[in-house]
């Protein structure tokens, strides 16, 4: 017969167990995806996966085509593969602006999705300091960060600008 | 290892098994921030500690001779020692996890903190003091 601190032990080894396993297969991922044409591209990912709490590595040497002086029309996405439901406000920023805030949902083990725009001139800049990007010339860039509770993401990808 | 050797060899082991399940403790600890939640991990040091505590006190009461080295002065290291000591880096981990956890105010945790090591010393204290008073009526 097994002593009672035995089966203590045996039993919080078995919690453990089941604990580390459950957490190891929670996960919550934000997307941030711009509307590039007639589809989304994603440009930043992270949440419960440090590895990209950075931007997006861009697949595709295809930039982004942005229409100068229009908004440019962005999504957040979350997975929450959590067991519990998820809510939670954002913010969109550029230099030291808040560009855009919402707030974005999601069922347990399920995805939510809200969208929102940008001004394209609070966000694209050319490689050159204070020179604001001419339709049709040139290489620009469009970066931000979006803060969803204590995640970061951030964006920096090419931008095409045309008239 | 003979028999008036210092070192057991059988509580030796032992003693490297809990060597290496610390170290794996701190690799635990550390290296899985991506795929452990904080409030994961202080359920799983919680969990750790107590599997710890547990685990001393089964060789306390289950083994007569666990002395690791046997020479005068040392007959304290026993594996049950090693195990409780090991609880205590596990507790201390957990709190250290619990107080970084971002979701709660700083308030909330140290209140929690503060008030829960006050139950434990008032807890342990009162126990204690029960055992020797019955002690002394037998």
């Amino acid at each position: 017969m097994a002593s009672k601190p035995l089966i203590v032990a045996a039993v919080a080894t078995a919690l453990l167990v089941v604990t580390i396993w459950a957490d190891a297969s929670m996960n919550r991922t934000y997307y941030v995806d711009v509307k590039d044409g007639d589809a989304w591209r994603t440009v930043a990912q992270g949440g419960d996966v440090d590895e990209y709490q950075r931007a997006y590595p861009f697949v595709s040497d295809t930039a982004v085509t942005i229409r100068n002086g229009t908004p440019i029309d962005m999504r957040l996405r979350v997975d929450n593969d959590y067991f519990w439901a998820v809510s939670a406000t954002f913010v969109v920023s550029a230099s030291g602006l808040i560009l855009a805030e919402g707030a974005i949902e999601s069922p347990a083990r399920s995805a939510g999705v809200t969208e929102f725009s940008v001004n394209s001139s609070r966000v694209v800049s050319t490689p050159i300091y204070g020179e604001k990007p001419t339709p049709g010339t040139g290489s620009a860039q469009a970066s931000f960060e979006v803060i969803i509770g204590n995640t970061y993401l951030y964006a920096y990808f090419p931008v095409e600008v045309v008239s | 290892m003979s028999e008036g050797g210092a070192f057991h060899l059988r509580n030796v082991i032992l003693f490297l098994g809990v060597i290496i399940t610390t170290v794996g403790l701190i690799y635990f600890a550390t290296a899985f921030s991506d795929l452990i939640s904080d409030w994961g991990r202080v359920a799983s040091l919680v969990l750790l500690t107590v599997i710890y505590v547990s685990l001393g006190l089964h060789f306390a009461q289950n083994v007569d001779d666990d002395a690791l080295i046997d020479r005068p002065g040392w007959k304290w290291v026993r594996v049950a020692t090693a195990l409780y000591i090991l609880g205590l880096v596990a507790a201390f981990s957990a709190v250290i996890s619990f107080l970084v956890i971002d979701e709660l105010s700083r308030i909330t945790k140290v209140i929690v903190t503060i008030l829960f090591g006050l139950f434990l010393i008032v807890y342990a204290a009162s126990r204690f003091q029960g055992k020797r008073k019955d002690e002394r009526a037998q």
